[in-house]
């Protein structure tokens, strides 16, 4: 498990060194430090974010979205979802009538997102790298997009 | 500055080619967005979908040899529309080996379609492993859709351009429908205007409009040819008047010094002179003729010279009233309703009681049946300008109105045409002067009244005379009018 998560820590700090002449920017999923996850499946992150119930070691992953920023949300819909915000939107609502799965909380600030993130069991989120070291507690367990 | 006439026709297919010259390229340009923005949702959908599947399959043969993965990229090129796919795996490129563009250099993220002008739609996907990481790059061609895109405009275009065909002929064809019946229509009362007045106007049309302008001038040319016939019989029978009045005057200048010789000689001859006898019966015709005289020259007007008095007519019409009642036989039904104080009318009262007298003869003429019965009537009533336009000589205000009816045989519409001509008669021949109701026509025109009459065959005929009310103001007085 530290062979990954140094692995990962490895991968992100190589990018970000490249990124210092690059100038390359990173989307990862975050969760809090507290929470032992290591690592999670897109399978799963995708399956969180329909609101559809995804465990770690019994306990509840939720799903947060933050919407501050159009680059990012354009990127998870082309990473995460892998479909258009439309038919994200509309294959939402159909599992909120067919199953009654519940939409993804949404934030207009990282703030807000990362005290929600700080106060879930074991919630998880996608932000730009930078401003996962700006935020205490949460911590990256993958990298879900990076700019050529 | 003059104003430009066009026709209606022309104006409306010009309005509705104007509206739709606006409104139609709007309609395209809103049709062509809502299209093209469906259809790059689709392809963004498609490839985002297809992006993850291949990511998602990687993910679990990032370990095996780049060969396998080489197959994978070979094989998301062979199964969809992507025309580029490569990693960046560990410093190393590894490309499909069908791949068209190799040089990751024109890699260009794409985020929504046609973002970039390169007919490519990029994007690229972390391969995260157990052990390893890498980033998948995809590139899909947009020119299939875009082609799409192109083919639905012009079927949009087609398709407006057919509607439009389709508006124009339908537009030519409704304003024709419209504007024929106006333009019969137009015919016909330039035919009124220059004096052909009896086609009758009709139209099939089943516009409202239409149909009510048609029958609203339907109505004025009806009334243009009733009052062209009251205006054509009143001037024949002022010709007939003009022309009768001048024979009977002359005829009187004979008949004046014939009476005066006659009763000389009458004085000269003994009595019991059986020439005597003759010259009386000479004078009797005389006379008779003076009395014939006289009345054609009330006909036309040229009779008396008393000058009309200011007086009540109620106790004039009583008088003569009652010397009716005398005349008539027991037997015949005389109802009598005059109405007391209705008051004054300027008058000649020996005319008025003429008037009444010969309306009442005429009457009493046309009784067939024992309870056929004549009616006199007295009242005053006031006239409108909608009354006064359906009489020649009648204006709108205050009038006294004597109606004379019978419930006999009635009159033919020729007869009614020709009631007030002198010597016209329905009666046997030396059984009537045909003189009366010219006389009584004579005597309402010199008192600046009016008379109509109603008659049907086998009901009876009712006169009406309309004599202008003087009304007294003060030390003032004036007539109605």
């Amino acid at each position: 498990m530290i062979h990954r998560r140094a692995l990962l820590a490895f991968v992100i700090l190589a990018c970000l060194q490249a990124g210092q002449v690059r100038a390359e920017r990173f989307v990862v999923l975050v969760t809090k430090e507290e929470c032992a996850m290591e690592e999670m499946s897109m399978l799963d992150i995708r399956k969180a974010y329909f609101g559809i119930a995804v465990s770690y070691e019994g306990r509840l992953v939720r799903a947060f979205r933050l919407n501050d920023d159009d680059d990012l949300n354009q990127i998870f819909f082309q990473t995460v979802v892998a479909m258009s915000e439309k038919s994200y939107e509309r294959r939402l609502l159909s599992m909120l009538l067919k199953y009654g799965t519940p939409r993804p909380p949404e934030f207009e600030d990282v703030a807000a997102l990362a005290a929600a993130l700080r106060r879930s069991d074991c919630g998880i989120a996608y932000m730009w790298l930078d401003d996962v070291t700006s935020e205490k507690n949460l911590r990256s367990i993958r990298l879900l997009w990076q700019s050529d | 500055m003059a104003k430009r006439l066009t026709t209606l026709s022309s104006r409306l297919v010009l309005i509705v080619l104007l509206i739709h010259a606006v409104l139609l390229p709007a309609l395209f340009v809103a049709l062509s967005a809502v299209v093209k923005q469906n259809m790059a949702d689709s392809f963004v959908d498609y490839a985002r979908v297809q992006g993850r599947l291949l990511a998602d399959g990687l993910e679990l043969e990032l370990d095996k040899p780049q060969s396998v993965l080489v197959a994978h990229l070979d094989s998301a090129i062979l199964g969809g529309r992507i025309v580029h796919a490569s990693m960046q795996h560990s410093d190393i490129e590894i490309t499909s080996s069908l791949t068209t563009q190799s040089d990751l250099a024109t890699f260009n993220e794409d985020f929504e379609f046609g973002e970039h002008d390169d007919q490519t739609y990029y994007l690229s996907l972390p391969v995260v492993s157990a052990n390893d990481t890498a980033l998948l790059y995809l590139g899909f061609d947009e020119s299939l859709t875009q082609d799409n895109f192109e083919d639905v405009q012009r079927s949009i275009i087609l398709i407006i351009v057919a509607y439009l065909l389709i508006v124009i002929v339908a537009m030519i064809y409704l304003s024709a429908t419209m504007t024929q019946p106006l333009n019969w229509l137009q015919r016909a009362s330039r035919a009124i205007a220059s004096g052909d007045y009896h086609k009758k106007l009709e139209t099939d049309s089943r516009l409202l409009e239409i149909h009510d302008l048609t029958l609203d001038l339907e109505r004025m040319r009806s009334n243009l040819v009733k009052v062209n016939a009251r205006l054509r019989h009143a001037q024949r029978l002022e010709s007939l008047g003009t022309l009768a009045g001048g024979v009977a005057h002359e005829f009187n200048n004979v008949l004046q010094p014939l009476l005066l010789y006659t009763e000389l000689a009458l004085e000269d001859l003994p009595d019991g002179s059986p020439i005597a006898s003759n010259m009386e019966r000479v004078l009797e015709l005389a006379n008779r003729a003076k009395g014939l005289s006289k009345q054609i020259l009330t006909f036309g007007r040229l009779g008396d010279d008393v000058e009309l008095t200011v007086m009540p007519v109620t106790p004039v019409v009583e008088e003569a009233v009652t010397m009716i009642r005398a005349l008539l036989p027991a037997n015949v039904d005389l109802r009598v309703d005059i109405d007391s104080g209705i008051g004054d009318v300027r008058c000649d009262p020996a005319q008025i009681q003429q008037l009444v007298v010969n309306l009442c003869n005429n009457a009493f003429q046309a009784l067939v049946t024992s309870d056929a019965h004549i009616g006199v009537s007295l009242m005053s009533t006031t006239v409108d300008s909608k009354q006064a336009a359906q009489h020649h000589n009648l204006h709108a205000g205050e009038y006294v109105v004597l109606d004379v009816t019978d419930t006999g045989r009635g009159m033919d519409a020729e007869t009614v045409e020709r009631v007030y001509e002198p010597f016209f008669t329905t009666q046997e021949v030396g059984e009537g002067t045909g003189l009366g109701l010219s006389v009584v026509h004579g005597i309402v025109r010199r008192h600046d009244g009016e008379i109509s009459l109603n008659s049907k065959l086998g009901e009876g005929t009712s006169f009406r005379v309309y004599l202008p009310r003087v009304v007294v103001a003060g030390n003032n007085e004036h007539e109605q009018r």
